[in-house]
């Protein structure tokens, strides 16, 4: 194995490969992380629930093993977590898998000197989206008409959502959920990456066979993984196999088109200036500042937030300060995650509102955050 | 991570605790969405322990308050419900054992659910849910976006209503007169207001009416707990000394507007008070015991659509008043209770993504609505802050020509004076308000009610 090198890779434990998403192959690392004491703690998400996922930080290989699974119903972003760890152990190291914005999150602290990008494994996910949960059982009462609660199974496959209980299977098109308003979050319809680049590895299903998973190694962090867990005897690898490759690429490639497609859909321009404000003005004014969207932000990093110390609630603004600076500091920074959307109380589409002006800006400098460690064009300011 | 209810309002918004609150986006009501208040729940200073103003162990506070229990008769037991159901169950044996129920104050009542808000068409509003209880907002706003025509009937202009009528302080019982239709009426049940609530019940079909509450459990505590006292009466029977002592399950007397109330509890023999954070109750309580934090008691709720949802905790709560009732000989503990709270609610396990049904009567109030007198009124904006005692915001509302007609500069304060004195406080202007009225998010030490008649001459 080297750097560059597609494999397809499984766990060699029956049950956990039985467990896993894929194989159980991102468990195994994991484990084998922790075994052979490359890493202190694991970040991964428990299952409560096919609509209930933890974040949790662990180093215990069971619980570990306990968190086997893909949860599509659990839009959580891991980022804030692995600041976390970074915070309360500065020389330590940490492993866990990452789906794209997750990994995109990561190195936007990185280079806020947050995260230490040497000491933590990135195991990326592929990723062709995220839903929320509860929006997801209301589909399955209304469109699938299933019992939430007794659904074991969810898995996306030719185009098709599937969920399966233990009686039967449903697939409706992702094309028709998506229209009637359900299905991924809409920050992941447009989402523009779908295999993590940018981690150590990028594992998937996409060219995978039955219980395997297609794995690119990425980086050197990724290769030493890789060899850990092979060397403590918890995986077994083959060369992926060509046609798995074309299947990866070309899936990959559809995936993007389909994206571009919502991204035009979402974000058709307001030319005219005056309507761009007032959309805004308009937009914000629900705001009751809570400051959940600047909590769970996965690239804001201030440790006094300016957005928070200069915004004085006596302001009668129609936009707040708070969300002023918030556009501007995100304007080279913002992933379009959606995280700020999803836990904001009053609805606001605050996703759409930030990518409208950071999409501008980002191309304008040529810079896509997250991606790489190339510094921040607002940190080039002078 | 545990699995908690925010104790803010009786909205019922779920969210993880590890040591910060964490969103927990499958929670039905919230979809982990919480509010200014939800994302502070953990910031308070814990009480601790203590007997006639000296820190003591636990134990020593509960063989104090056993020994005051048994010697004291005319306990008064009160609980507004910022405990579990199974605590709450806890705090009616003990009760009972001292042949008294527990006081909630606020009447029980369950009425429409979060779904009939997202599916209305037409709703009348008696609360600002952008200050109240935040996460109402999003599902009138879903149903505003779905066509809703939203009215509001309040202290000042809504942004999300499409007809908002300003309530004048000196023509409530106007109220009498709407005509609710078949329209989804949203207003509180809260310990201050009932008058005015009873007034909105009264006129309306139960099931159209969306009737929020202040507490973690009110609608689980007013099903558990039969006293019938308001507020005000335990005030009055404390005065008439009909009420010698009084143990106060997680409720701070202190939100009452009318702070010189307070000081009939130095009339009584003994104040025991079991909670968890320091204020100026506790600082005045003769006992104090301290159970868990408001979010970190093992058991059940019920949010104000009657939901069961579970909170992960610790029982220490509970384990106090077990303490405290084996001195007379009872024997209680956590599973018995769970186990009672379940058979009461006629259901074998929780889920929170079912609505149970429930046959309530609504008891109906003697009292008649009241108009205040005056030409000018300052107002409480009901907030899950205010409900806690913290003070969030340290400005009022006003309108631009009150600030014109006032000549106020920028930096000045606005004055204020009532007939328990003057105040000066700051001030934001804020064109949704009318000229008579000032809005208040805390409480001000010149407020005789939630609407007190005030002038802006200087005393
Ligand atoms: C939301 C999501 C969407 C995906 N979409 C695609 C896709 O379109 N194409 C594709 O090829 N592959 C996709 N994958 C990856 C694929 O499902 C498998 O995770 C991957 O093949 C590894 O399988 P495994 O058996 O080795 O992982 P496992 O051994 O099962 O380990 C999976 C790890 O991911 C963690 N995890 C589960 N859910 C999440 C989540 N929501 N966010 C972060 N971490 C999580 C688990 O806690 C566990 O540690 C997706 C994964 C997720 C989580
Ligand atoms: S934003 Fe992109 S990477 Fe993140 S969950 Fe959605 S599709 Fe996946
Ligand atoms: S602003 Fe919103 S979409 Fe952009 S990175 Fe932050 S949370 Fe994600
Ligand atoms: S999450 Fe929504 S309500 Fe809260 S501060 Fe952000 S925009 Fe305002
Ligand atoms: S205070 Fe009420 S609305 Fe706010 S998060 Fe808590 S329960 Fe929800």
């Amino acid at each position: 194995m080297k750097i560059g090198d597609c494999v397809v890779a499984w766990s060699k434990d029956e049950e956990l490969r039985k467990m896993g998403a894929s194989g159980g192959l991102v468990t195994s690392l994991l484990v084998g992380a922790l075994e052979t004491e490359l890493v202190d703690e694991v970040i991964a998400l428990r299952k409560i629930s096919e609509f209930e996922g933890v974040p949790i930080r662990t180093s215990d290989t069971d619980e570990a093993i306990r968190s086997a699974g893909s949860l599509h119903a659990a839009p959580i972003n891991l980022t804030k977590f692995a600041v976390r760890f970074f915070e309360e152990h500065p020389d330590g190291a940490i492993a866990l898998p990452v789906k794209p914005c997750d990994c995109r999150g990561i190195i936007e602290q990185a280079k806020r000197r947050k995260i230490d990008m040497d000491r933590i494994y990135l195991i990326g996910l592929n990723c062709g989206g995220t839903m929320d949960p509860i929006t997801t059982m209301e589909m399955l009462e209304k469109m699938y008409e299933m019992d939430p609660k007794k659904i074991v199974e969810e898995e996306i496959l030719k185009g098709k959502l599937i969920f399966k209980t233990e009686e039967e299977e449903k697939a409706i098109s992702i094309d028709e959920v998506e229209e009637a308003g359900y299905g991924r979050r809409e920050s992941c319809r447009y989402c523009g990456i779908n295999i993590p680049m940018m981690a150590d590895l990028a594992c998937g299903n996409w060219g995978a066979g039955e219980d395997e998973t297609f794995v690119e190694i990425l980086t050197e962090k990724g290769l030493r993984l890789m060899k850990s867990a092979v060397d403590h005897g918890l995986i077994e690898t083959a060369p992926a196999p060509e046609k798995g490759i074309k299947i990866r690429e070309k899936t990959n490639s559809v995936m993007e088109n389909v994206a571009k497609t919502w991204y035009e859909k979402v974000f058709v321009p307001i030319e005219d200036r005056s309507e761009r404000m007032k959309y805004y003005m308009d937009a914000m004014e629900d705001c009751i500042d809570c400051e959940a969207c600047k909590y769970v932000c996965p690239v804001c990093s201030c440790d006094e937030s300016k957005c928070i110390g200069f915004y004085d609630p006596m302001d009668s603004h129609k936009i707040s300060i708070y969300h002023l600076i918030r556009l501007l500091h995100l304007a080279d920074s913002c992933i379009g995650c959606g995280q700020c959307t999803d836990v904001c109380p009053a609805e606001i589409p605050l996703t759409i509102l930030h990518k409208r002006v950071a999409d501008r800006i980002q191309a304008k400098y040529d810079y896509i955050p997250g991606i790489d460690m190339k510094t921040p064009p607002f940190f080039e300011v002078e | 991570m545990k699995k908690i209810v925010c104790y803010g309002c009786n909205l019922g918004c779920g969210l993880y605790f590890g040591d910060v609150p964490y969103f927990r986006k499958n929670s039905p009501v919230n979809s982990g969405k919480i509010c200014r208040f939800g994302m502070k729940i953990h910031r308070y200073e814990k009480v601790l322990p203590k007997v006639d103003g000296k820190n003591v162990e636990l134990d020593d506070a509960i063989a104090a308050a056993a020994k005051k229990l048994a010697d004291v008769k005319e306990m008064a037991f009160v609980s507004f419900g910022d405990v579990t159901c199974e605590e709450q169950l806890a705090f009616n044996k003990l009760a009972e054992a001292f042949e008294s129920d527990v006081h909630t104050c606020i009447p029980r009542f369950i009425g429409a659910n979060i779904e009939k808000i997202r599916q209305s068409k037409e709703i009348i509003t008696f609360i600002d849910p952008y200050t109240s209880y935040p996460l109402i907002l999003r599902h009138m706003l879903h149903a505003k976006k779905n066509g809703a025509k939203i009215t509001s009937y309040y202290w000042k202009k809504l942004r999300i209503a499409d007809e908002s009528v300003i309530l004048n302080p000196a023509e409530i019982d106007k109220i009498k007169s709407i005509n609710f239709g078949d329209s989804l009426v949203i207003t509180d049940l809260n310990p201050l207001n009932l008058d005015f609530s009873n007034e909105i019940i009264k006129s309306c079909n139960a099931e159209n009416i969306v009737c929020l509450k202040p507490f973690l459990n009110s609608t689980g505590a007013s099903l558990i707990s039969d006293g019938e006292k308001s507020i005000y009466q335990i005030f009055e029977e404390i005065k008439e000394k009909k009420i010698k002592g009084l143990y106060l399950l997680e409720s701070d007397l202190g939100i009452v507007p009318d702070d010189t109330l307070m000081a009939a509890l130095d009339e009584l023999e003994v104040l025991i008070v079991q909670q968890s954070m320091r204020n100026a109750l506790s600082d005045r309580a003769d006992i104090v015991l301290c159970g868990d934090r408001k979010f970190e008691g093992k058991g059940t709720v019920l949010n104000f659509e009657g939901r069961v949802l579970e909170n992960e905790g610790g029982t220490e709560g509970i384990k106090i008043l077990t303490d405290i009732l084996k001195s007379v000989g009872e024997e209680i503990n956590y599973d018995k209770m769970h186990a009672e709270v379940l058979s009461k609610l006629g259901i074998n396990e929780i889920d929170e993504y079912i609505v149970p049904k429930y046959d309530i009567k609504y008891k109906q109030r003697e009292a008649e609505i009241k108009n205040y007198e005056g030409d000018a009124h300052l107002v409480y904006a009901y907030n899950p802050f205010m409900w806690n005692n913290v003070i969030d915001r340290d400005f009022v509302e006003i309108s631009p020509s009150l600030v014109e007609s006032l000549n106020l500069h920028k930096d000045e304060l606005l004055k204020m004076t009532s007939s328990k004195g003057s105040v000066a406080v700051k001030y934001k202007i804020n064109n949704a308000m009318p000229d008579n009225i000032v809005l208040s998010p805390m409480k001000l030490p010149i407020s005789t009610d939630i609407v007190t008649p005030v002038n802006f001459k200087e005393p």
